[in-house]
């Protein structure tokens, strides 16, 4: 599984290399591609992971575990941004999922982005797998 | 909702106020204060990154918010003929957002951005961005200043 940016499909923002679940939880493993042309733009020469991004990657987890089915954030409790990630130093992130509820009106879930000690993102949200509603 | 028609930064003045830069950067316009509040504006075009078929994902959004949001906090305590550099901040944390809807590509997403609460290197600022008549996501940011 990977995730190409719209109009980026040249390039790979992410790919996975693990999947493992355990009780409770399920533990990602993703590599971050440092030359995708994102970083042109966060930043110059600075290249950070944009906050948002990071919360794609948590999505997209979720989406593998409830078989490749699209979701959409519809609440976000909180998310911390605990420290900056540069993909050149950190390519390789672990993310730590945990499904709280599964409701007619969603999925709650709890998630963390680390690596090794070093934690970058912590998110407590609710996803539907309802497409949200358009005009 | 308010719907903003004279902006006082367009396009590549509004990148002295953000470290973002193409493909990321998201504000077309910057209205400046309307009341207690600050107002930025994105045409959604499909070139877009965040744009899917013909919906602008809810994380497009959230950088534009975000975006809206460190564009008002560079402006703090700056007056027009001050020629330091802004006040560059980052998003830290995020709270109780509510996503209610999508917009469509072409359509002009608004943001409304009202400062809950403000020290010397932190803020925590109210957004909601909106099309025409539609709120489309609302919530909490807070931005730290990285200066």
């Amino acid at each position: 599984m990977s995730y190409q940016y719209n109009n980026m499909n040249r390039d790979t923002f992410y790919s996975h290399v693990s999947v493992e679940s355990k009780d409770d939880s399920t533990l990602f493993i993703v590599r971050l591609n440092p030359d995708h042309p994102i970083y042109e733009g966060h930043f110059p020469g600075n290249p950070i992971v944009p906050s948002v991004c990071s919360l794609q990657i948590i999505k997209e987890c979720v989406e593998h575990l409830q078989n490749g089915e699209k979701l959409f954030y519809r609440t976000i409790n909180q998310c911390k941004y605990h420290n900056a990630i540069n993909p050149n130093i950190t390519p390789f992130l672990s993310i730590s999922l945990k499904i709280r509820k599964k409701e007619e009106e969603g999925i709650g879930i709890s998630a963390t982005i680390f690596h090794e000690n070093t934690t970058f993102v912590t998110l407590q949200s609710q996803l539907s797998v309802k497409h949200i509603a358009t005009r | 909702m308010i719907i903003p028609n004279k902006p006082i930064l367009q396009n590549e003045q509004i990148l002295d106020y953000i470290p973002q830069r193409p493909p990321m950067f998201m504000i077309d316009a910057y209205y400046g204060y309307i009341g207690e509040a600050t107002y930025s504006s994105l045409v959604i075009r499909p070139d877009n990154i965040f744009s899917e078929g013909d919906l602008f994902s809810e994380l497009g959004m959230l950088e534009f918010m975000a975006q809206a949001g460190i564009v008002q906090f560079g402006t703090l305590n700056k007056t027009a003929d001050d020629k330091t550099k802004p006040m560059l901040g980052f998003i830290c944390k995020l709270k109780k957002f509510e996503i209610y809807q999508l917009p469509h590509i072409g359509e002009f997403l608004y943001a409304k951005v009202e400062k809950d609460f403000s020290s010397a290197h932190l803020a925590t600022l109210f957004i909601t961005a909106y099309t025409d008549s539609t709120i489309m996501i609302k919530g909490y940011f807070d931005v730290l200043s990285i200066q």
